[in-house]
């Protein structure tokens, strides 16, 4: 032996270099170590060798390959996908033709999706800590001993009376019935969503006006005029896809696309007309159009008296204080084409629509912003018509028709100040569930509920939540969370800081049923199947939800009455022509005797359900039969000019520009809620800026999710950094170049109505500056899905093997293929304040107040 | 010592490191394991190639959850600091790459596969382990009857073709990354083993 024995081998730093000085051995010492390696791997487990081959091992190593339709889930939209597999291996991803809302087409995420799947880095195996929490110290466990650890957890909280206590934070969940199944057997009302950090306004503001439905599928293939506010279609819209194809399509057959946004997104790019507007001057914007559509007499006068609960000459008093010149004096938009818009928009009736979204809606004001804006579609009556503003009653599959198969669980009696969340009126006074997601960590903290147990499922919060860094104090505080289970595939901010990780089967190997609001107005019902077996030892919950009620028992395991996933979609897609089968053939199913849900309002009541009912003179409210919980008469529909008709699903049966029900709402939460869509300023922007004073909003990043897609080594490639976007007119001011380093820091609105609200620094974040034309003069745009500090070298742009305690240099030779190593990507969420619209309490993401200060 | 019994000796010594080597970068050292390792009376210098001298003194159940903690950080993760995976050290975007596909075919050629035990963390074909298990059972094969040319050749192809190209930078990232257990120790003992000038090398083939 050459090496001196007495110390470790010295191993070269550098990979790419060859130097093993010292660990040459003599071939003396190579026998006598070789005898001991004998005698230690002697039946202790070795891989062995066998020429026994397994049936499947034909030797022909290129089949053709196989094409198993299923669905996407690298973002929220679900296209329908075609996964061609050879040899057991996913080769690549194609849309799916049958798919009714994607026909075919899939994006840059969706065919990224075997980079995830095969990712090095992926989690393969149950994991449990073995040092503090956050020291980023594993050990493998077998399922066995994860399942017993957890049911343990949860059998003792729940056999203390306080199921409420287990917490289940959800991100994407793509699998509704078996969360919920498995949630209410367990009888905990804890379930936690991110809707707030997503649509919660928009919907709030839909649902008030319509009842129906919340959320609006624009017939745009068919319109001839498109308003659109801050709505990223062409990027990163939950109806992306599908929106996309109509939209572009619409517009090759003429269509005039009309843009109001903050920032020139691609969508402005591809849009006739882009305006760029104050953040949160959306709603009044579109106010400033009804003002002028009442005032000149654009409006359907008639459809409005007809089916508006608010007459049109009182919602002419309403608007004239919203005029044109009000609108640009506070959005930037001159008064002349915010007349023309409305007027354009107007001369398209009913072939024109409104779309909105994030810009609208995310704001403080947001609910309001997407009231004003929806009104516009009722004033010139465009509601549920042939191009015109559409919706429909059911965001996934008709689930009377295929319903979950039996035995259901009851919903929890149980109950959760923090689901509750009744400091915002119309949080949860819709259908759904809990919609105030910024504040579940605080209230954590504060300790206005106790958790004795979390469980997170696809959900970063750790990381994409506002004031992150609030979320990972209450993550790392084993008082606050005294059990963590993480379910995740890749490896994140929030698994780093839990007690046991699950890996989680990809959407490329689980199954799901699904289905999303249709755009082309006629619901379908799709199937997720495995293109693949799961790699390593991941599973999905359908396995691990079914097996941990068993093991927790108390009855829970009765709701889960069948042998595997496939027996209880053999039964669930029973009610599809052709069953399971043909569901596994085609990936989708849509009832071709049902027609697009056009004007569902005007449909005549039939006389078996006129059978029994009773009419209200004074409105022609028709009802029959009584609410079960409150006894209150059940409206079925409205009589209009002597016709019995279905009506929309309000209170009134007809369009709700004027709500009752959210001003009682508003009164039961003591906070004063408008019946009409008002324009509310935002209070902290109310005041005079300095030239270092701006309004940050943020934007997601075209290819990227909004946390689930940094892993993906092809994703990242192609886009990696979120610089802040300025103005060029505003960096002159400052004195600021193009790639110059900036701080910014954030303040906490002034604002009463927001927890913690008191207008303090928050935080501050370096980065540089890329100028631009192309975003408003008073606001700094970056993109908050980037700043991840873990999540691989790819993710964190190779910053991660520095900040994860004991772990070295990833080992990844294609490593050296990084190049975009150490480009600029900044954490806005840990800046963001938590910053709920007092009314429906989405998140204001495009609010908050910062002060830049060039460094450097 | 004839040379025919020291070359048989060597052969046995080789296959016995990477039959070890196999394992040891398969799963987590157990209580068999780590009994057998301890009861190898060998030292490397002042201490056990293996066994890191402090672990005999501490309670076993503990020594054995450092060394699976040790294990998951090298080559589980999360992120593991050395991928036991040829794909991952060829800069394959994915696991199962090319590399895989070439073990994969190899097998095929000769009608073998790996029999893998559920407590394995192995995923493809071209994990470090498959390919050292191949390379011990062809070189035994091969010793076995000379006139077996085809696993020869699998021989050389298996060094030259597959392992050589990616382990002495896997070998020294372990034993550059190792802070306890038997990893650095085998890392060593393996890249002894697959440089030893009595196996088939490039420059010997035909």
């Amino acid at each position: 032996m050459t090496r001196d024995a007495a110390s470790p081998p010295t191993a070269n730093p550098d990979p790419t270099g060859g130097s093993r000085d010292g660990w040459r051995l003599s071939r003396r010492d190579l026998l006598r170590l070789g005898a001991m390696a004998a005698v230690a791997v002697g039946g202790v487990g070795a891989i062995e060798i066998t020429d026994r081959l397994l049936d499947d091992r034909t030797g022909d190593s290129t089949p053709e390959a196989t094409r198993i339709p299923s669905m996407c889930q690298m973002c929220t939209t679900a296209c329908g996908i075609i996964g061609h597999v050879a040899n057991g291996r996913l080769l690549k991803i194609t849309g799916n033709p049958k798919d009714p809302n994607s026909q075919g087409a899939v994006c840059a995420k969706g065919v990224a999706g075997p980079s995830v799947l095969y990712d090095p880095f992926r989690m393969l195996y149950p994991l449990k800590r073995v040092g503090e929490r956050g020291s980023g110290r594993w050990r493998r466990i077998t399922w066995e001993e994860a399942y017993d650890e957890i049911a343990t957890r949860l059998r003792e909280i729940r056999d203390r009376g306080k199921p409420e206590e287990f917490a289940f934070q959800q991100g994407r969940n793509r699998s509704s019935d078996i969360v919920s199944r498995f949630l209410n057997a367990y009888g905990t009302p804890s379930h936690f969503n991110h809707r707030a950090l997503c649509s919660a306004n928009r919907r709030a503001a839909i649902a008030t006006t319509i009842g129906e439905s919340d959320w609006d599928l624009g017939d745009f293939e068919n319109s001839r005029y498109v308003l659109n506010f801050g709505s990223n279609w062409a990027e990163a819209h939950q109806g992306h896809i599908p929106v996309a194809i109509r939209m572009m399509r619409a517009r090759e057959k003429g269509a005039r696309l009309v843009t109001f946004e903050t920032r020139m997104s691609n969508t402005a790019a591809l849009s006739d007309e882009w305006f760029c507007v104050k953040p949160g001057t959306d709603g009044l914007i579109a106010l400033a159009m009804a003002n002028v559509i009442c005032r000149e007499g654009l409006w359907d006068r008639t459809w409005l008296e007809t089916w508006s609960n608010y007459p049109p000459d009182k919602i002419l008093e309403h608007v004239a204080q919203y005029t044109p010149a009000r609108a640009e004096q506070e959005s930037g938009v001159p008064a002349t084409t915010i007349e023309r818009i409305a007027r354009e928009f107007a001369a398209a009736a009913p072939e024109c629509t409104t779309i909105c979204n994030r810009g609208s809606q995310a704001h403080r004001n947001g609910y309001y912003n997407d009231r004003a804006i929806t009104m516009l579609n009722a004033l010139v009556g465009n509601m549920g018509k042939r191009g015109g503003w559409c919706w429909h009653p059911r965001s996934s599959w008709d689930k009377k028709a295929i319903p979950e198969p039996e035995p259901v669980p009851d919903k929890p009696t149980a109950r959760s100040i923090i689901a509750e969340a009744k400091d915002w009126p119309l949080a949860n006074a819709f259908a759904g569930k809990m919609k105030v997601a910024e504040i579940i960590y605080l209230w954590i903290r504060e300790g206005r509920q106790k958790i004795s147990a979390l469980m997170t499922y696809n959900a970063d919060t750790a990381w994409s939540w506002p004031e992150a860094q609030l979320v990972r104090g209450v993550l790392q505080d084993e008082k606050l969370i005294p059990f963590h289970v993480c379910i995740d595939v890749m490896y994140s901010e929030t698994s780093h800081l839990a007690d046991i990780i699950l890996p989680w089967a990809t959407y490329l190997e689980r199954w799901d049923i699904d289905a999303r609001p249709p755009q082309g107005l006629v619901d379908y019902v799709s199937l997720r199947q495995p293109v693949v077996p799961p790699r390593g030892e991941s599973k999905d919950i359908r396995e691990i939800f079914p097996e941990l009620a068993r093991r927790i028992g108390g009855g829970m395991e009765a709701y889960f009455p069948w042998a595997t996933t496939e027996e209880y979609l053999e039964e669930y897609f029973r009610p599809v022509p052709g069953g399971f089968a043909r569901m596994r053939a085609d990936g989708v199913w849509m009832d071709p005797t049902k027609k697009p849900h056009y004007e569902p309002h005007t449909k005549p009541l039939t006389a078996a359900e006129l059978d029994g009912a009773a009419e209200d003179a004074e409105t022609g409210i028709i009802y029959k039969g009584a609410d079960s919980k409150t006894g209150e008469p059940v409206a079925i529909g409205i009589r209009i000019g002597g016709v019995a008709l279905r009506g929309f699903l309000t209170p009134s049966r007809k369009v709700e520009i004027y709500s009752d029900f959210v001003v009682e709402k508003g009164k039961a939460a003591g906070r004063e809620v408008h019946p009409l869509p008002v324009y509310e300023p935002i209070p902290s922007h109310q005041r005079e800026f300095p030239d270092d004073h701006l309004i940050m909003t943020s934007y997601k990043i075209n290819v990227h999710n909004a946390h689930r897609t940094m892993q993906s080594k092809w994703l990242q490639e192609i886009s990696h950094t979120n610089p802040a976007l300025l103005n060029r007119a505003t960096a002159d001011k400052l004195g600021i170049g193009d790639g110059d380093w900036i701080e910014v820091t954030s303040f906490r609105p002034l604002d009463p109505a927001v927890p913690m609200g008191d207008g303090s620094e928050l935080g501050t974040l370096r980065t540089r500056v890329r100028l631009t034309e192309g975003v408003h003069p008073l606001v700094i745009a970056i993109a908050h899905n980037a700043g991840r500090s873990v999540g691989g070298a790819y993710a964190t742009n190779g910053k991660d093997d520095a900040a994860i305690p004991g772990y070295g240099e990833a080992a990844d030779p294609d490593l050296d293929r990084l190049w975009w190593r150490g480009a600029i990507s900044v954490p806005q969420n840990d800046i963001l304040p938590i910053y709920p619209d007092p009314v429906a309490g989405g998140q204001a993401y495009h609010d908050t107040v910062v002060r830049i200060r060039k460094v450097g | 010592m004839s040379p025919e019994h020291d070359a048989a000796a060597l052969l046995r010594a080789n296959t016995a490191v990477l039959r070890l080597a196999a394992r040891l970068f398969a799963r987590e050292v157990d209580a068999p394991l780590y009994g057998r390792m301890l009861a190898t009376d060998i030292r490397w210098g002042t201490g056990h190639p293996l066994v890191d001298a402090p672990d005999a003194t501490r309670d076993e159940a503990v020594i054995l959850e450092d060394m699976a903690a040790e294990f998951c950080r090298l080559f589980i993760g999360p992120q593991p600091v050395c991928p036991p995976y040829a794909s991952a050290w060829h800069g394959e975007v994915k696991l199962g790459g090319r590399p895989a596909h070439a073990v994969e075919a190899l097998m095929v050629r000769h009608g073998v596969r790996p029999v893998i035990d559920s407590r394995d963390a192995v995923l493809e074909p071209d994990h470090i382990s498959v390919e050292l298990a191949l390379l011990a059972h062809f070189r035994e094969a091969a010793a076995a009857d000379p006139t077996r040319t085809g696993e020869r050749a699998a021989v050389r192809e298996l060094l030259e073709q597959h392992i050589r190209p990616w382990s002495d930078g896997f070998l020294e990232r372990v034993a550059d990354a190792a802070r306890m257990g038997p990893y650095e120790g085998i890392a060593v003992l393996l890249w002894n083993v697959l440089d030893d000038s009595t196996v088939p090398t490039a420059s010997r083939l035909p």
